[in-house]
């Protein structure tokens, strides 16, 4: 049986360390890994908008071709690991909206970030971490930190910021 | 000729070939419509002629009536009845003067016959009556639709033709213009590109045709010609500063050696010194003729299968002999499961010396500070990253980094001959893969090398 975790993203090749410290946390070889990466975004209020609303677009136009290339290169790494990894958006208000979510998506675990702050991906995203906090699943938080001395990267999207770090995780 | 001009002919003589063909048609058979429709007429007014004519007038009443009432009359139209002839005598009739030979004997021979002379038209029948008598009836008009309605249509045809052909030749001229104008640019560019010039490239246009392959043709030798230039170059200059270092040093010490008489102890151990300087002198110039050997003997480099990792490890393994006071770190974490992934289709000398020249620049600029080299494979692509905290190159200078020769302002504490990023690119270009540069200054540069995965089976 595979475990399902939730990592939460926002797009940007940094975050999604996050993913990779989880997947070398795991060393069952047997152990097979459903990760989904998760970004919350509130939905429009207009009707029409929410007609011709398709979650497929909206994805397609937060994912940058860098974090499309991470995100390959993580399959690539952990190929036999990964039973599948989706990106998915969450538009929920309350905290039992998203326990709502854990349930529907049999989340085993989430991870959270410790000392790297997630950022808005656009104009209607929203923090999630308040919702991991709360919630009732085993929670893993992650530290890591750039071991190329000067993280001189403003830029969080070049592939490099997956590489030269150092993970921790905190229990 | 101009090619141009060639395919304004061409598309002229084409369109024009069609135009003319289709309207000569049109002309033709509308004018042979109006003649066969106009003897018709003719034929329906001799046959009522000759009845109202001919026959018991009293029966023709309601012909007649019927004749005035629907036919038009045409203009300038007129009739003449011979009754009753004799097909022998009848020519010599003085009434038939008129008309043409010819007709009147196709008329007795074949029962009917016409002929038009200008707008004329003349339509002769016999004419039976039911008593068995033959009668010659001829009937002639002028035909206003052929003279008026047919010149009408001519006009309309020719001023459309001129109009035509106008058009045309603009749409040729500019037609041709459109199709030229790429492969003008395309000289251009390349008219430009000469020795001293030759990083230089042709813009590829974004849609997939002939002249996008043409550019990128142009490009790839481009690439080839600027790779071999500049390994010669690096070769030479590589070679001659190499070599000037042990020469001036025998030169030195067999000079102050003969400076004066010396006690044998001396000249033993300055000709030890000397030896030592040629051994080192001659393992320097069998390296370089190995280099020279490998790959750039003027032909086409084999392509082979290179293990990425393995091909990293001898770089750091390289640079670390000859930088060595160089801290390289390899980040292995996104190594894929599959060995298969990490193959490249190149040749290892080139990619070898492409990485060690940058890595050996990363490690040139950061001054003992680590460099970070890491790998990972995605679908079809292996990235190769080399991270350095070095003295990062000026943002307003990151146009020139890969001319030959260019070397950024801040690095004039460094030596070096600004050959190697340049070749690195070149021969990455000659993988199909990519170079990228990105820079901070005094903070460090990250260089992205994406290279295509080769196709291998297990």
């Amino acid at each position: 049986m595979a475990k399902t975790i939730l990592i939460p993203t926002d797009f940007t090749v940094k975050s999604l360390n996050l993913a990779k410290m989880a997947l070398q946390k795991s060393l069952d070889p047997q152990e097979k890994i459903k990760i989904i990466l998760i970004h919350g975004l509130m939905a429009s209020t207009s009707i029409t908008e929410l007609l011709f609303y398709s979650k497929s677009r909206v994805l397609a136009d937060l994912e940058t071709p860098e974090f499309q290339a991470s995100c390959n290169l993580l399959l690539s790494k952990f190929d036999g690991k990964i039973e599948r990894m989706t990106i998915d958006i969450f538009s929920g208000f309350t905290q039992a909206a998203f326990e709502n979510y854990l349930e529907a998506n049999r989340i085993d675990e989430v991870y959270l970030p410790g000392n790297h702050k997630l950022k808005l991906a656009s104009r209607s995203s929203f923090d999630l971490l308040p919702f991991f906090n709360k919630c009732r699943l085993p929670k893993i938080k992650v530290d890591w930190e750039d071991i190329s001395i000067s993280s001189h990267e403003d830029r969080e999207n070049a592939i490099s910021t997956l590489f030269f770090t150092r993970g921790q995780i905190a229990h | 000729m101009k090619l141009q001009n060639k395919i304004v002919y061409i598309l002229l003589t084409a369109f024009l070939g069609y135009t003319l063909l289709f309207s000569g048609f049109i002309y033709y058979s509308i004018s042979r419509f109006s003649f066969a429709d106009f003897y018709k007429r003719l034929e329906i007014r001799a046959i009522t002629t000759a009845k109202i004519e001919l026959e018991n007038p009293t029966e023709t009443n309601v012909v007649q009536q019927l004749r005035q009432e629907y036919l038009e009359v045409l203009p300038n139209e007129s009739h003449l009845i011979l009754e009753d002839i004799d097909k022998s005598s009848v020519l010599e009739d003085a009434r038939l003067d008129g008309y043409q030979n010819g007709f009147l004997r196709a008329i007795l021979a074949e029962g009917l016959a016409t002929y038009n002379t200008q707008n004329t038209f003349v339509y002769g029948t016999l004419y039976q009556t039911p008593d068995g008598r033959e009668h010659l009836v001829i009937i002639s008009a002028e035909n206003y639709f052929a003279t008026h309605h047919l010149a009408y249509l001519r006009n309309l045809i020719l001023t459309s033709l001129a109009i035509a052909f106008l058009l045309i030749v603009v749409f040729s001229v500019m037609f041709s213009r459109k199709i030229i104008e790429p492969i003008q640019n395309i000289i251009r560019k390349t008219r430009k590109i000469g020795f001293e010039n030759l990083h230089m490239r042709l813009e590829v246009p974004g849609s997939n045709d002939a002249i996008r392959e043409l550019s990128q043709t142009f490009n790839d030798m481009l690439n080839r010609l600027e790779t071999s230039f500049e390994t010669q170059k690096n070769f030479i200059s590589n070679a001659s500063h190499e070599l000037n270092t042990p020469l001036t040093s025998i030169i030195g010490e067999a000079d102050v050696t003969l400076s004066k008489l010396r006690e044998p102890q001396e000249y033993i151990e300055a000709i030890k010194a000397i030896l030592d300087d040629a051994e080192k002198l001659q393992s320097k110039t069998q390296a370089l003729l190995l280099l020279a050997q490998t790959g750039f003997d003027g032909k086409r480099q084999k392509f082979g299968k290179v293990r990425m990792d393995q091909l990293i490890l001898d770089v750091k393994e390289t640079v670390e002999k000859i930088q060595t006071h160089s801290k390289i770190s390899l980040d292995f974490s996104l190594l894929p499961e599959s060995p298969l992934m990490l193959k490249v289709l190149g040749n290892e000398q080139l990619l070898h010396l492409a990485l060690s020249n940058i890595v050996l620049n990363a490690c040139k600029y950061s001054d003992g500070k680590p460099v970070n080299i890491a790998l990972g494979a995605m679908e079809g692509l292996i990235v190769v990253i080399v991270k350095d905290n070095g003295i990062g190159i000026p943002p307003e200078e990151m146009d020139y980094i890969y001319d030959p020769y260019f070397r950024a302002s801040n690095t004039k504490n460094h030596e070096g001959y600004g050959i190697g990023l340049p070749l690195a690119r070149n021969i990455i270009r000659i993988h199909d893969g990519e170079l990228k540069v990105s820079s901070k200054l005094n903070l460090g540069t990250t260089v992205e090398i994406h290279l295509p995965r080769g196709n291998f089976q297990l």
